[in-house]
Order: C-alpha cells, then structure tokens, then sequence
C-alpha cells in the first residue's frame, strides 16, 4: 500500500503538526461490525464546504471511551454503537484537535486505507 | 428520517442558518447559538440526518439559558425544552430547506440528548440516580422518595469516604474536601421522573483519568469510585446473585455490603428500580440497574457475614469534635478507659455542638458502623439513669 493521501485533497493536508497515528481511539458508529458508510469524511459526502478545508477530509475520534459514552448519550443519532481501534503509522496521520473536547483529534487516512478494518464495537459492559 | 409533523415557518426565518457561538463540535458544529431575522437569540441542536440532510431543533435561549447550559446547571434537554420549538432540515451545502414548528414533546426520544445529559462530559454529574416506579410521575413524587435517594447516597458516602480516608490517612485531610464528601453538593434536581445529580465535589483536571499528578482528595474520591464500581458489578454478578460477596478483603467487603444496602431500593418501598451514573462509576455505556431484588442480595450477604449493626448505648462526655469529618470522641465512660469515636449526621449536628460546649455528661444511643472503632450516634440526650450498656446485640 502507498502512504499517501489522496492527491485531491487541499495543499498542505494533512497539516504539518500532524503526527503518525498511534494509539487507541473511539468513533460512534451506526453498524456493528463498522463498515465504510461509519468512516466518510464531509470532504467525500460534500458536507459543509464552508468548514475549515483540512479538516473536512479528516474523521474525527476520541481519544478517550468517556468522551465517546456521553457523545452517544448527547446525540443517540449518531449511531447505536462505540467503535474502538488502535491506529498505527499505516494508518496515516492524526492532531489533537480539542476545541471544547479535550480528546477530540481528527485523522487523516492514507489513501486507500480500509478505514473501518482497525475498528470493533465495544461491548457494553466495557 | 421521520417526517415532521405541525406547521411550516417561513423559510427565511432562520436564514441563513449559520452558528454565532459553538458549544459543541464533531464533524461540524453540532450545538450553537443562532439568530433569527430579527436579531433574537434561539440554541439549535443536531438531532438527525441522512445522506443529504441535516435535522436540528431550534428554540429560542437567553443568556442565562446558556450561562446554565455552560456550567453545567441544566442539562441539554433542559435548555431544549422550551414552549416555542422548530425543527430545521439544513442541506449538505447549508441551505435551510425547510422549519416546521413543532411541540417539544412530539420530538422522538432519540432525537434528543438523553436525560440530565450535560453538554460537555467534564460536567458530567459525579453521581446520578434515576429513580423508578409507578407512584414517581411528575408532581406526585411522595417525599419519601427523594428522602431515601438523598439519605442513601450521603450514607452510602460517608461509610464509603470513612474506610477510604482511614486507608489513605498519610495524604492528610483537608477540611474543606471533607465536607464535601459528607455532604455532596446537588448540582440538578428533574422531577419529571425524579433524578437527583450529585456534583463533583473538588475540580480537577485529571480527577477520573489514568494520566497526571493526583491530589489527596482526588485519591480520596477515587477510592469511593473504585469501591462502590467494585460493588456494584458484583451485585450484578452470578455471586451477586446467589448473595456471596467474595470473603477477601475482609473490612473492604463489609464496608462495601453495609454501603450497597443504603442505595439499592427498599423492597417495601415505592422505587421499583434505581439507575445509578456519573463519573465515580466510570465510563459505562449504560447505568447500573438497581432493582428490589438487589436489596435482598445484600441482605442476604449481610446476614451471610453477620454483619448486621449492633446497638449501642454509651455515656460520657464529648470532648472532640471534628467538624468537617462530622464525627466526635466520647470519653469519660464510667468504667471505661477507652474513648469512643461516633460519626452523626445533620439532625443530630445542634444536640452534638451543644453536648460538646457544655462539657455535660450525655447518653449516646447508637449502631455499630462498618468500619473498624468507629460508631454511628443516632440518638444524644442529657444524662439519663439508665445504667450505660455496650455493643448490645440489636434484634
């Protein structure tokens, strides 16, 4: 596989702070097992154009289960289920981008990387 | 996505639907403030969506709405829950393509933040209960309810935080925190069906994370979580449900026992079920379920270690008082050369104060307590002639 991200994509994306994936992250998902409809970026579903360009491309975690457990309790729309993966350098490159979150980091994929295939539902009673 | 029912607005009322403040953000913002074409102020929260639309309910706020929201004084759902509500379909590329007005509570359950959810996880209550059953409806709460919901907790602590300071006694107490932990501050009261949030008692970054320098009283108040988690996932265990609580940690497992059976609900009672949450309990997807059943477990347990308390009846003088700890040592027992250290609560807060400033002698009529040299005083009065009796066997 080619670690490079999709020739598409705004010069200077992912940013250049940005660093190799590494660690274990959440997303809220609506399949169990996740598939490829829970990892579409606004730049691919061509949500909000006037958000900021880079991040659009990215996917945004967690960093943290807590903060994924009260995101589902805050929006049960998002999806049934929490997603847990451990992200490695393969995987392309991650930023703490915290805002009001203090866990909230977007990833960036290599092109051609099967997003959803690091990712397993976290069982309940976890 | 559903279809909306009630009346449609004028499309440009809420034009152009862009964010003035953002109080929550993933993939975009997802709770904002917005104005409407008359410059008045309304809170929008993503609700739903599909492949090309976005659902948000809007309501008009205030300020103090949001100072609430922000602080963590209402939940989301509190702050939504307004008389006048619409529900707006935003395209991908931002156009509004249509509002509808609507009733609040036509909105399906899972379009909207669950209850007593906090709009950032930070403010997350420390403990909340959700008490259950058919006589709790909205306006008819009987008192008794939110009496054994409140007085279960604050037991449940003190003999909890009591066992946790005595392990971790090297770290110091401080005065303030104690006080606190006694006494949990309520950060959110609902009565629609009656939940009863409980607020963290100090603040702290790392208070509940695996990272950072810890404090004593985060030490403390971890120890109250580890505790009471651990306590609760046996009682929902297949040994939870035959009643044998494991027979290590001999004082840990009677403190835990004692402290479960003050919050699981009465079998006699009106709770049916009791929902336990918060961050002292962890991040769990979903609250743990006390029913009536789980009374009789521990019970059961209770009975299995003899554990039942014992009564006593003491008299002496009260010649230390700790305040915060809401505790004081009775000495000068006739024909005992001991002391003897009582934790109260608030009712009997005047009669100790009052036996302590006079120096009188009182008769301290109480309940042994789970942990080690430590009694709980239920009753204090001025000298009776009942001759003093100790640790008598109570029925």
């Amino acid at each position: 596989m080619c670690l490079a991200f999709p020739s598409d994509w705004p010069n200077g994306c992912p940013p250049e702070d940005a660093q190799d994936a590494n660690g274990t992250v959440f997303r809220i998902v609506k399949n169990d097992p996740p598939n490829d409809v829970d990892f579409i970026s606004h730049f691919e579903s061509g949500r909000l154009p006037k958000a900021p360009p880079c991040l659009r491309c990215g996917l945004s975690v967690f960093r943290e289960l807590k903060d994924a457990v009260h995101q589902r309790l805050l929006m049960p729309k998002l999806g049934r289920w929490i997603a847990k993966a451990t992200l490695e350098a393969v995987h392309g490159k991650t930023k703490l981008t915290q805002g009001q979150q203090p866990t909230h980091t977007t990833w960036w994929a290599y092109d051609g990387v099967q997003r959803a295939s690091p990712f397993t539902v976290v069982s309940e009673d976890n | 996505m559903w279809t909306i029912p009630g009346n449609p607005t004028a499309a440009d009322r809420f034009e152009p639907f862009e964010p003035e403040a953002i109080l929550y953000a993933f993939d975009g913002p997802r709770i904002f403030t917005l104005r409407d074409n008359e410059r008045e102020l309304y809170l929008a929260y993503w609700s739903d969506g599909d492949d090309s639309i976005d659902r948000y309910v809007v309501v008009p706020t205030s300020e103090a709405i949001l100072t609430a929201l922000k602080s963590g004084r209402i939940s989301v759902r509190e702050a939504l829950d307004q008389p006048r509500c619409w529900l707006c379909d935003v395209t991908y590329n931002g156009q509004l393509q249509e509002c509808r007005r609507v009733n609040f509570s036509d909105i399906p359950n899972d379009c909207l933040p669950a209850v007593g959810t906090m709009l950032l996880p930070e403010l997350e209550p420390l403990l909340t209960l959700r008490a259950i059953g058919d006589a709790i409806v909205p306006g008819q709460i009987p008192s008794s309810v939110l009496r054994a919901c409140i007085e279960g907790v604050q037991k449940c602590f003190k003999y909890l935080s009591e066992f946790a300071l005595g392990r971790l006694s090297q770290l110091g107490r401080p005065n303030e925190v104690l006080r606190r932990l006694f006494d949990l501050p309520t950060q959110e009261l609902a009565f629609g069906s009656l939940v009863i949030s409980f607020r963290m008692p100090i603040e702290e970054k790392d208070l509940f994370t695996a990272t950072g320098q810890k404090s004593p009283e985060a030490e403390t108040l971890e120890e109250v979580g580890r505790l009471l988690d651990k306590g609760l996932r046996w009682l929902m265990s297949d040994a939870g449900e035959v009643g044998i609580y494991p027979p290590e940690a001999t004082e840990e497992g009677d403190v835990l026992l004692r402290a479960l059976k003050e919050l699981t609900p009465s079998t006699q009672g009106y709770i049916d079920q009791l929902e336990l949450s918060g961050r002292l309990l962890g991040s769990r997807p979903k609250p743990f379920t006390l029913g009536r059943e789980a009374r009789q477990t521990v019970n059961a347990a209770i009975r299995y270690r003899q554990l039942e308390p014992k009564i006593v009846k003491l008299q002496g003088r009260i010649r230390e008082l700790d305040k915060d700890r809401m505790s004081f040592e009775l000495r000068d027992m006739p024909e005992m050369p001991f002391s003897q250290r009582f934790v109260f609560e608030e009712h009997l807060r005047d009669d100790v104060f009052e036996a302590f400033q006079s120096e009188a002698v009182v008769t301290v009529v109480g309940v042994t307590f789970p942990v080690k040299n430590i009694m709980f005083a239920t009753v204090i009065s001025s000298s009776d002639d009942t001759p003093p009796v100790a640790a008598t066997t109570g029925d």
